[in-house]
This record gives structure tokens, C-alpha cells and sequence, in this order.
């Protein structure tokens, strides 16, 4: 049934890179890489235009079993699938990389006693009701379902707040890119697509994704459907009261709702296709680590994929890193 | 106990639990086929080859994970929906037939809180902790209702006993007049399984919280144990709401079949529809809404019960 | 002496929570201890129900396993989350609660063999749940009123004294902010 997003390394069957990643974009999808489960498939793709055959062959090494094409591969963008694969191994780096747990640059001087597995203990602070709770470290992508590409937000979480963090932004060219408002619009719309997913509106999901791929076909004439489209998900009440509550302070210049966040989203896109002036957003990225202090993940996560067109404005498509392949 | 099926019928009864939980997972992947644009009947069939991919993928482990209760929850997820399933009488009787049925439907449905909170814990995650975490606050908010949702029908019989109580609506069904307790009920249906809405312990919003590090076997045990716990619910909201296997032509058994596909399908539809209700927004509506309105509906039940009597 | 399967099955329960609630203090992690106890209800409460006390047996699964749930979630509470799992020992003042559990034990099993019970006039009635429930509700209601509000009562205490903010914190001097200041917002907007 078509390819589909998987939401961690462990659901994932093949990992697709899109363009040119830098060197530390590099390890960090060699980390994801050593997270999946066989038979998984490790494709790079350097050019648009190659893209559908290889995800076809993708498709079908999937299906004969990637375990049986272990020797060295001649064919240009795949990685063999048999490095370290000890049966059922521990993914000691992985887990490292996917930040489960702790910090191993605390530079704490912990004894070995301490040290489970090799991981330092979680160090306590008060929480905001000023209990002790432990620190617990993650980082937020820069591969994340939902998650605009290269972004990296490292999180302090206590429970599931987060009380301190730090952003950074690895370099990942895209591939393919165009600059025109059918590809902005659907910049806005990918965002749009994630809150919803986030959300757990998946079916919400998938007809905002067709609507973007229509843009991107150039099929969209004006901005019309678009327009009907946030126009009727705004007046959804549920959702409306779901999102409510859920404030930046300091997103664009002042403290903002999610829910109109998301519906501004729509309307630029709208405008962006009727070809109406659209004010040029600065990107956000260093203002996000104060953005996000006091909220719960879950609202991190939002807000992120919220503003994923100024956070990552130079890429024309949101990356899909890990996909799970459903035949 | 003397009324219970024969304990030959443990295998119909478990293929059914099988067949129905995989139309209903059939179901819900046919919805997304045909919001992706997609044939509806690739997703019909998606469970089946969902099953066969999990089932050949490699197993995985975290570290320092304690694989002893992370392994031991992901393995109860499908036993508690099959004992749920156990005490609902399908027609007259049930595989137990216990004078207290209602009740044990309530403890297994409790279990789940143990069973949800382990699976997050033990695999060691930041993801699977909050998950298990946020699926405990969602089941503070969802298990009072719930339970005073559970008084409703046995006030209204009279007995504790689930083949009693669907015998009792002889002509007219609870849920007529214990509307707030069948909702209430089928929410509570929706948090045990972890299913949309009630989801945000496995939610994307969390990187698939309970889920996050599950692949191969144990990922498909969960998987289809959500789906199983979900049609045990509906299974059990047979008796206590839709007056059990009554119905023209079909047997009984037939018509506890309908009704559970019913249920389920539209708890499915329903979850399709609904975005994820997270715990600090359902907390405090379970608390200050839904449970007075339970109790309120309890005390309807209990006036019109004396008064009949 | 012939042994009956409730026998067998009682015998097996009692070993299984005996075991059980001794392995709260062997294992090395927070939640093994936890979920051992909880095993060890289980237990107890499936001897409960062998022993014909249908209602007791259920309800004592019901209890703990919830009690044993909201049990973890104190521990995120008061102990943060990490140090279970880690290693760690789960008894402290060693000694004194050797000593202290092995009188405990000693005390209460003299009481069981040594007490002459009574041997048992006439026969329970058929429906157990039923009389349990009319001796709740008709010859001990006074010490069921009685109960329910000291125990509403000790719970709202424990809030009140455990709770750093009042509603001034939350409504403001004058009671009228609306909605009220909270550090997470619930969803009803009071």
C-alpha cells in the first residue's frame, strides 16, 4: 500500500538519505541505520529524476529478503545490509545516537559503578513544583517523523518537560530544489501535514499530503482548495480544543496559539498560490531553544513541525529519512 | 461455574477473537488507503502482510533494557483481551460463566494499566517512558468514568453476572436508557486498548511512545494485541449495554458476533476521526465532567430500579 | 488425608505469593520489585477466590494491580525516573527489618496454629457476594458512613498539606482570575 512514514528506526525497513548530507549528518543516519531491524535497506538518493527506480528496486530487495544481498554491491546508491550484524545485537551506539537516556558528553566524573552499560546516572534537579527529578537528555532529530530536515534540538527533559535546550542546524542540501511559489506552498503544506499527523489526524494527513503533491505536479491552478480545505479544519471543534492552550511565547514576534499557527499556515499557502505578496519569514532557529522551554514534548514536537518553514527555509522538500515499506 | 461452554469452544472462540480483531485492523487500514488515494482493498489486506513483515523481521533489544518485564508485556497484551473475551456470554452462555463477570471485566481491564506502563518502561527509552507515563495519566482520567460506567447496567439488572444482565433487557436495551454509561463505557474501551483517540501514550506526537522501539515478534504481539483489546471491549458491551445475543433469525451467538464488529467498527471510525486527546486535556474532563455526569447517570439507574421494583 | 484440585491449586498460590513478595526484597530494580508484589497479590487473590470468596478474590486483583500502577507513577514522582533502572539494592535498615519481619511472621503464624478456631456452625449461604454485600450495607453501615469521609478526608489533607500553591496562587487575591493561573492548564478551562 504505497510507502509510509515510519515513526522510529525500530518500525523502519529501509532508510532512504535524499541529496548530499554533510559529515555529521552523515554518522547520525549511520546511527539510524544500526537501530533498524533486518531486512532493512539503506538507499541514497542523489537525483530527483532517479528516485522511482530506485525506490522500486527498493521495493524489491524488500521483498526477496535484504538479507540475501549481503556481498559488496555494485549498484550505485545502496549500502549493504550485512555490516555488524551480530544475532540480535545490542545497538549500544544507536541507542547513544537516539539519545535514550543520557548524555554521554555530561563530562561529569562518574565511577565506573555508576555507569551501567556505560552510561552515566541521570544527574537530579528541582522540577517547576520543585520536586528532584532526574535530567534525562534527548536529542530531537535531525531524522524525526515530522520533523523539518536538519534541525537538531537537544532537549533536558524532567518527566516530560522540557526545562533547558539547545539548537542546531546540520547542513543538508537538498535535492532537486526549486524556488517557486508551488514549492513554497507546499513547504507550508508539509508543515501543515505534520501538526496534523502529530495530532493523530491521520487521515487529515494524507489528504493534505495529495492536495501538496498536486501543488508540486503544478496541478493547483490558484489557491482556492486550499483555502476550503483550512477552512473546514478550522471549524473543527475537537481539534480546535485539543490545540488549545498550546501558546509560544515569541513566535513570530509575539505569543501565538497553535491552532492559529496552523490555520496561518494554510492561508499563506493560499496566498502563495493566488500569488499574493507574502512577507518574507527570517529564519527562527536560534529563537527556538527559548521557544520550547516549559513545554511538554508533545507540544515540542507540534510547535517544531508548526514552524518548520522558518526553521528550515532552504529546503524545498521535507526530507522522509526512515520510511517502512508496506509492499 | 456450571453453565460455562465446554472447553472445546476455547478454539472457535480464539479464532473468532482472531478474525474479528484482523477485519477491524483491516478496517482501519482500508480508511488510510482511501485517504492516501490509494485501492481500499490494498488496505483490507495490509494486516495480513503487516503480520508477515513483522513476523521475518530480525528481533531487536536497547540497552540496558529489562528484557525480562519489557518481553513479559508485550507477550500479555493478547492473553488479557482473550480472557476479557472469556467471560462474555456469547449467546446464553459463556467460556466462564461467572457470577461475578462484571467485575472480572474490570480487574482485566486494570491489568492493562500494568501491562501498558511495563511495556514503556522496560525497554529503557526516553520515548517508551513517556509513553508509559502519559498512558497512566490518560487511564487516571478514563478509569472512574469507567468504572461508574460499569455500575449502570449491573444496577439496572441486578446481578453482577454478564449472561444475567444481557437476559434482563429483554425488549429494551440498556444503552436507551443508560446513554452517558455505554459513552463512557466505549471511551474506557478506547483508553485500555490504546487505540485513537485515547492514544497519546503511543502517539506520533511522542514518537510512537510505547511503540517506539518494538519491531519484529513483539511489535506484532502489540500491535494486534491493541486491536484484540479493542474488540474484547466491544465484545463485553454486548452484554452490558446491547441486550447480549437477542435478535430475530440468527443465533446468539451471531448476534454478539454483529454487534461486537459494530462496536468496534465504530470505535475505529470514530478514532479515525478524533486528533489524539492528550492526558492534560482528558484529566480534568474525565474528572469534572464525564464522572459526574457517570454517577449522575448511576443515580437514574438506581431510582428507576427501586421504583420498578 | 485425599487432596482435592482446590487443595493443590490453594498450596500452589500460597508458594507462588510467599515467593513472590520475598523476591520485593531480592530482586535489584524498582519495577521488578513492584510487579513481584503485584504477582504476589495475584496470588493471594486467587487463593481468595479458591477459598469461595468469589467477590474478595476478584476485588483484591482489581485493587492491588491499579494500586500496584498508581504506585509507579509516585515513583516518578518522589524518585525521578532512572534509578530503577539502575541496580539497586531494595531494603534498607537491613537488620532491623530482618529482625522485625521474621518476629512479624513468627507472631502471626503462632496465632494461626496455636489459637483454637472454632469449628465452623452452620453453612455459608449460597450466594456469598450478595451477604457480603447486605453486612456492608445493612449491620456495619455505621462503620461505612463512618469510613468514607475520614478516608475523603485524609486524602484532601494530604493534598492540601502536600500542595504549595493555593487558589490565590491559582485565581489571583480577589478569587476572579479566570481561567485560573496553572502551571499546566487543564482542559475543561476552569
Amino acid at each position: 500500500m504505497g510507502w509510509c512514514i515510519a515513526e522510529s528506526a525500530a518500525d523502519a525497513d529501509v532508510l532512504a538519505v535524499l541529496g548530499a548530507p554533510d559529515e555529521a549528518f552523515a554518522s547520525v543516519v549511520d546511527h539510524v541505520w544500526a537501530q533498524m531491524s533486518e531486512p532493512r535497506v539503506r538507499v541514497h538518493v542523489q537525483a530527483g529524476s532517479e528516485a522511482t527506480a530506485l525506490l522500486d528496486e527498493v521495493r524489491e530487495r524488500l521483498r526477496l529478503g535484504a538479507r540475501r544481498l549481503t556481498g559488496p554491491d555494485v549498484r550505485r546508491g545502496f549500502t549493504p545490509s550485512a555490516d555488524a550484524m551480530a544475532p540480535e545485537h545490542d545497538d549500544q551506539d544507536g541507542a547513544a545516537a537516539h539519545g535514550d537516556h543520557h548524555d554521554h558528553d555530561g563530562g561529569h566524573d562518574h565511577s565506573s559503578m555508576m555507569m551501567p552499560d556505560g552510561i552515566p546516572l541521570a544527574e537530579g534537579a528541582e522540577d517547576r513544583d520543585g520536586l528532584e527529578m532526574d535530567e534525562l537528555h534527548l536529542p530531537l532529530g535531525p531524522v524525526l517523523a515530522h520533523w523539518p530536515a536538519g534541525v537538531v534540538l537537544r532537549v533536558t527533559l524532567h518527566g516530560d518537560v522540557v526545562v533547558d535546550a539547545e539548537v542546531e542546524q546540520l547542513a543538508a542540501s537538498g535535492i532537486g530544489r526549486r524556488d517557486d511559489p508551488a514549492v513554497r506552498a507546499a513547504r507550508l503544506l508539509d508543515a501543515a501535514g505534520s501538526v496534523l499527523a502529530l495530532a493523530g489526524l491521520p487521515a487529515e494527513f494524507a489528504r493534505v499530503r495529495r492536495l501538496r503533491d498536486r501543488c508540486l505536479d503544478g496541478e493547483l491552478h490558484d489557491g482556492h482548495e486550499v483555502a476550503q480545505f483550512g477552512d473546514r479544519l478550522g471549524r473543527r471543534r475537537v481539534l480546535r480544543w485539543v490545540l488549545s492552550g498550546l501558546i509560544a511565547e515569541g513566535s513570530h514576534g509575539g505569543s501565538e496559539e497553535l491552532h492559529a499557527r496552523l490555520t496561518a499556515l494554510f492561508e499563506q499557502a493560499r496566498a502563495e498560490l493566488d500569488g499574493d505578496a507574502v512577507p518574507p519569514v527570517a529564519p527562527a532557529v536560534q529563537a527556538l531553544p527559548a521557544l520550547v522551554r516549559g513545554m511538554e514534548l508533545a507540544e515540542v514536537r507540534l510547535w517544531v513541525a508548526a514552524l518548520g518553514p522558518d526553521l528550515a527555509p532552504g529546503l524545498a522538500d521535507q526530507e522522509m529519512p526512515a520510511e517502512a515499506a508496506h509492499g | 461455574m456450571a453453565d460455562s461452554l465446554p472447553l472445546v469452544y476455547v478454539v472457535p472462540v480464539m479464532v473468532g477473537l482472531a478474525v474479528v480483531s484482523l477485519s477491524v485492523a483491516g478496517l482501519s487500514s482500508a480508511l488510510e488507503a482511501r485517504d492516501r488515494g490509494l485501492s481500499v482493498g490494498s488496505g483490507l489486506t495490509l494486516p495480513l502482510r503487516e503480520t508477515a513483515r513483522l513476523m521475518r523481521q530480525r528481533p531487536r533489544r536497547t540497552v540496558s533494557a529489562d528484557r525480562l518485564l519489557w518481553r513479559s508485556a508485550s507477550s500479555a497484551v493478547i492473553p488479557l483481551a482473550v480472557l476479557i473475551v472469556a467471560f462474555v456470554p456469547l449467546g446464553a452462555h459463556a467460556l466462564v460463566d461467572h457470577p461475578l463477570g462484571l467485575v472480572w471485566i474490570n480487574a482485566l481491564d486494570v491489568v492493562a494499566w500494568a501491562v501498558m506502563w511495563l511495556l514503556g518502561w522496560g525497554v529503557n527509552s526516553v520515548t517508551g517512558l513517556v509513553g508509559g507515563y502519559r498512558f497512566l495519566a490518560l487511564a487516571l482520567g478514563y478509569e472512574l468514568p469507567l468504572m461508574f460506567a460499569l455500575t449502570a447496567p449491573a444496577i439496572a439488572a441486578g446481578s453482577l453476572n454478564l449472561a444475567e444482565i444481557s437476559a434482563t433487557q429483554d425488549g429494551l436495551w440498556f444503552v436507551v436508557w443508560t446513554p452517558v454509561a455505554f459513552v463512557a463505557y466505549c471511551w474506557g474501551v478506547l483508553g485500555f486498548s490504546v487505540r485513537p483517540p485515547m492514544d497519546p501514550g503511543a502517539g506520533s506526537d511522542v514518537n510512537g511512545g510505547i511503540l517506539a522501539e518494538l519491531a519484529a515478534v513483539d511489535r506484532l504481539l502489540v500491535l494486534a494485541g491493541r486491536y484484540a483489546l479493542l474488540v474484547a471491549g466491544s465484545a463485553a458491551a454486548v452484554p452490558l449495554f446491547l441486550g447480549g445475543g437477542a435478535g430475530p433469525l440468527l443465533p446468539g451467538w451471531g448476534w454478539v458476533l454483529i454487534k461486537t464488529i459494530l462496536v468496534s467498527g465504530l470505535l475505529v471510525l470514530a478514532g479515525r476521526r478524533l486528533p489524539t486527546l492528550r492526558p492534560d486535556k482528558l484529566l480534568e474532563l474525565g474528572w469534572v465532567v464525564v464522572l459526574p455526569l457517570v454517577v449522575a447517570q448511576d443515580l437514574v439507574v438506581s431510582v428507576i430500579a427501586v421504583a420498578t421494583n | 488425608m485425599n487432596l482435592s484440585l482446590v487443595d493443590v491449586g490453594f498450596w500452589l498460590c500460597a508458594v507462588v505469593s510467599v515467593v513472590a513478595g520475598a523476591l520485593v526484597f531480592y530482586v535489584d530494580s524498582m519495577a521488578r520489585a513492584t510487579y513481584a508484589l503485584a504477582v504476589s497479590f495475584v496470588a493471594v487473590g486467587v487463593a481468595l477466590l479458591l477459598m469461595g470468596q468469589a467477590y474478595m478474590g476478584v476485588i483484591v486483583i482489581l485493587m492491588m494491580v491499579m494500586e500496584m500502577a498508581v504506585m509507579a507513577v509516585y515513583m516518578v514522582m518522589f524518585m525521578g525516573m532512572n534509578p530503577a533502572l539502575m541496580p539497586m539494592s531494595m531494603v534498607h535498615s537491613h537488620r532491623s527489618s530482618i529482625a522485625a519481619g521474621v518476629g512479624t511472621f513468627l507472631l502471626l503464624g503462632a496465632g494461626a496454629v496455636l489459637v483454637p478456631w472454632p469449628t465452623r456452625r452452620g453453612a455459608p449461604t449460597g450466594d456469598v457476594t450478595s451477604a457480603l454485600g447486605e453486612a456492608i450495607m445493612e449491620s456495619h453501615m455505621i462503620v461505612m458512613i463512618a469510613m468514607g469521609p475520614v478516608m475523603v478526608a485524609t486524602i484532601v489533607a494530604g493534598v492540601v498539606l502536600s500542595s504549595h500553591r493555593t487558589r490565590y496562587d491559582r485565581l489571583g487575591d480577589d478569587l476572579d482570575r479566570r481561567p485560573a493561573d496553572d502551571p499546566q492548564p487543564g482542559g475543561v478551562g476552569r
